[in-house]
């Protein structure tokens, strides 16, 4: 510990900037914002957070049954408007998640007696309808049936075969050359 | 009071007493109104002071307004719930009968150099990643396993085309196999059409193959994204599109052909041009694809590629252009457009939902098998991570026991995701886990940063605007016809 403090003063010491680093990590051109994790909600702070990151870095701290700090660093230019924005903008975000969240909670159970209800109707229905076992539609052809799917293989095979046999298409025009690699010095087109 | 905030959008910030009687639900700010989404996916805009009154437990059950909250299932304590049962079973598809949608890479080859291509294509001679006729019938034994009563096998590459005797074997043995298994079988040819003669058509439409090609736009635009090497790929498309709509005119009972234009730079301020070629081609189906800067496309993205909000401007011009094409007597609908409003006006799925997995696989030309061709994709481009199994050596039951498809039907469930569970969107919205993963590095992503999301909430924001004027609306509804037919 007495090692770490005097590793510190040294670095003030060589950057003053430095001094402006708080605890954590954040800085003095970011926005902090304590909450008491009781009265506004682990729940409505971490969403409200989360859905400031297209705007900002975010970073949460503290003991999410006391007290939270969100730390908020602008994705883009830091000045004081835009460190005034971003405040505002998470302080909307965690109001109308008050709003979100009770009225999820309100409904929770609601919800899962719903999910359970088609829970078991699900079951119901895949007790009914299995997958099928591998190959049992193929087990039941006919012998005409295997005989036409042999037929059908080796009609295929014998394409394939003369398909194989046949000389790569021919490319007169070397239209299959990609432009750059038919691009003379100085940026003349052969063509 | 509303404020400023995330795309999720503030809602009023304050509660005037306990909200007893407000049922689970998401809101979000519309220009003047809030749209109030239930967790069944019913919905009602209204007024700021409806919906603060309505938060505050001032609506009342005698009033009209209190009688259509109570019938969208906004009312805590008159909630329908067999009703919300049956929409949370057929929302996160709890019946769901196993994959409907199996795509087979037949060969990665091809003989087009698109400018945003995933498909990590190889050169038209290398004949190394062709699907062997025994790979093919262990992919299609496999797609057999599933229960589903429905099948549809879309071919995909590289260019199927090159690969033709496989698609016909694929073809032939899937239909001998129904004559057993008695689904109702489709199947789907994706192709650049370069390869498309008569001969080809005539067997495909009489084996009622649907046709689906890359429109990118005018000649200009389509070449200049989709390079043929052997010719002029705009020609080769439009003479493909003209053959299989002659034969649908002279009676063919196929499907009218699907053209996407997969939207690039260039293409942003022609939505007009587009959707004009379209219609003279007699397609009813447009579909506006947007690019995303995920494998081949990620390094031209600097030639090709836009911002979201730069898509959703385009998307909202095209939409409105399409509309009022539709109140002059023209016959079209844009096609990711239907697909939502499905899900917003009926609570329905297209044809198949897009659950990786879970509604549909993906066969690589080797026998891979991924939870999606976009799974496949990555997987072309080297990252294995969405493989779940092999054709030939594993069965359904132990692909759809992987863990992979369970992590994607988890990312994908919204309450799953932090800013999903909130969205009033997210009834109607799907999460795209490989999309996530390639570009966030996990299949849950981080949705205040995600670019799908971004997108996603563009074109539904666009979609309501449209709802809200009573025009508009009276011509998306008739959209729903599509899917009926």
């Amino acid at each position: 510990m007495r090692k770490s403090i005097k590793k510190s003063r040294k670095i003030l010491k060589k950057n003053p900037r430095a001094r402006k680093i708080r605890p954590g990590g954040a800085r003095a051109s970011d926005v902090c914002v304590v909450l008491d994790a009781r009265r506004d909600g682990v729940d409505e702070i971490y969403s409200a957070a989360y859905l400031m990151i297209d705007r900002a870095y975010v970073l949460l701290e503290g003991d999410p049954k006391k007290s939270m700090r969100v730390t908020l660093r602008p994705r883009d230019v830091r000045t004081k408007a835009s460190l005034t924005a971003v405040r505002s903008d998470f302080m909307s975000e965690l109001a109308a998640q008050r709003v979100r969240w009770s009225i999820t909670r309100n409904n929770q159970s609601i919800r899962e007696y719903i999910a359970e209800n088609a829970l078991s109707l699900a079951a119901e229905f895949g007790a009914r309808s299995e997958v099928a076992e591998p190959s049992a539609a193929a087990e039941q052809l006919t012998p005409d049936q295997r005989a036409e799917i042999e037929k059908l293989i080796a009609e295929v095979e014998t394409e394939i075969k003369a398909m194989n046999e046949q000389k790569p298409a021919t490319d007169p025009k070397a239209a299959v050359a990609p432009w750059e690699a038919g691009r003379l010095p100085g940026g003349e087109n052969p063509a | 009071m509303t404020l400023a905030g995330s795309r999720l959008t503030s809602i009023a910030s304050h509660l005037e007493r306990e909200p007893r009687r407000v049922a689970g639900h998401a809101a979000r700010r519309l220009g003047t109104r809030v749209l109030v989404t239930s967790d069944s996916g019913r919905w009602i805009t209204l007024s700021h002071g409806e919906y603060d009154r309505y938060l505050s437990g001032g609506v009342s059950d005698d009033e009209p307004l209190g009688a259509t909250l109570a019938e969208r299932g906004l009312l805590r304590d008159r909630l329908d719930f067999a009703a919300l049962g049956e929409a949370f079973s057929s929302r996160h598809l709890l019946r769901w009968p196993g994959p409907g949608v199996h795509t087979i890479v037949v060969t990665r080859r091809c003989n087009f150099r698109c400018v945003y291509c995933h498909a990590s294509v190889v050169p038209e001679d290398d004949r190394s990643t062709d699907m062997t006729p025994e790979i093919a019938r262990a992919a299609v034994d496999l797609a057999f396993q599933s229960s589903n009563p429905e099948m549809t096998i879309e071919f995909q590459g590289g260019e199927p085309l090159l690969n033709w005797p496989v698609v016909k074997f694929i073809i032939d043995y899937a239909r001998l196999k129904n004559v057993v298994a008695g689904k109702r079988l489709h199947f789907g040819l994706i192709s650049n059409f370069s390869l498309l003669d008569d001969a080809k058509i005539d067997w495909l439409v009489e084996r009622g193959v649907s046709f689906c090609t890359s429109l990118d736009g005018p000649a200009d635009i389509h070449d200049a994204n989709r390079v043929y090497l052997g010719g002029n790929g705009h020609a080769s498309v439009v003479a493909g599109l003209k053959a299989i709509q002659a034969r649908r005119a002279a009676g063919a009972k196929i499907d009218s052909p699907n053209a996407i234009c997969t939207v690039t730079r260039l293409a942003l301020t022609r939505q007009k041009e587009i959707i004009d070629q379209a219609v003279e081609l007699g397609l009813e189906r447009i579909q506006l694809g947007p690019l995303d800067p995920v494998g081949f496309a990620r390094r031209s993205w600097g030639r090709v590629g836009y911002s979201s909000s730069e898509f959703v401007d385009f998307y909202a011009r095209a939409l409105d252009y399409l509309i009022a094409l539709n109140q002059r007597g023209v016959k079209a609908y844009e096609k990711t457009a239907l697909v939502l409003l499905i899900r917003i006006l009926r609570g329905e799925h297209w044809r198949f939902p897009n659950a990786d997995g879970a509604a549909r696989l993906a066969y690589d030309w080797d026998g891979g098998v991924y939870t999606s061709e976009d799974g496949r994709l990555l997987a072309a481009d080297g990252d294995e991570f969405f493989r779940v199994g092999e054709a030939g050596r594993s069965n359904l039951a132990e692909i759809l026991d992987h863990p992979l498809v369970k992590t994607s039907q988890y990312a994908a469930l919204p309450w799953a995701q932090p800013m999903c569970s909130q969205c009033a969107y997210a009834p109607y919205c799907t999460v795209q886990p490989v999309f996530n993963y390639e570009t966030q590095g996990s299949p849950w992503g981080r949705m205040p940063v995600n670019g799908w999301c971004e997108k996603m909430m563009g074109i539904f924001d666009v979609l309501f605007a449209r709802l809200e004027d009573p025009a508009a609306r009276t011509v998306l509804e008739s959209w729903l016809e599509y899917k009926d037919r």
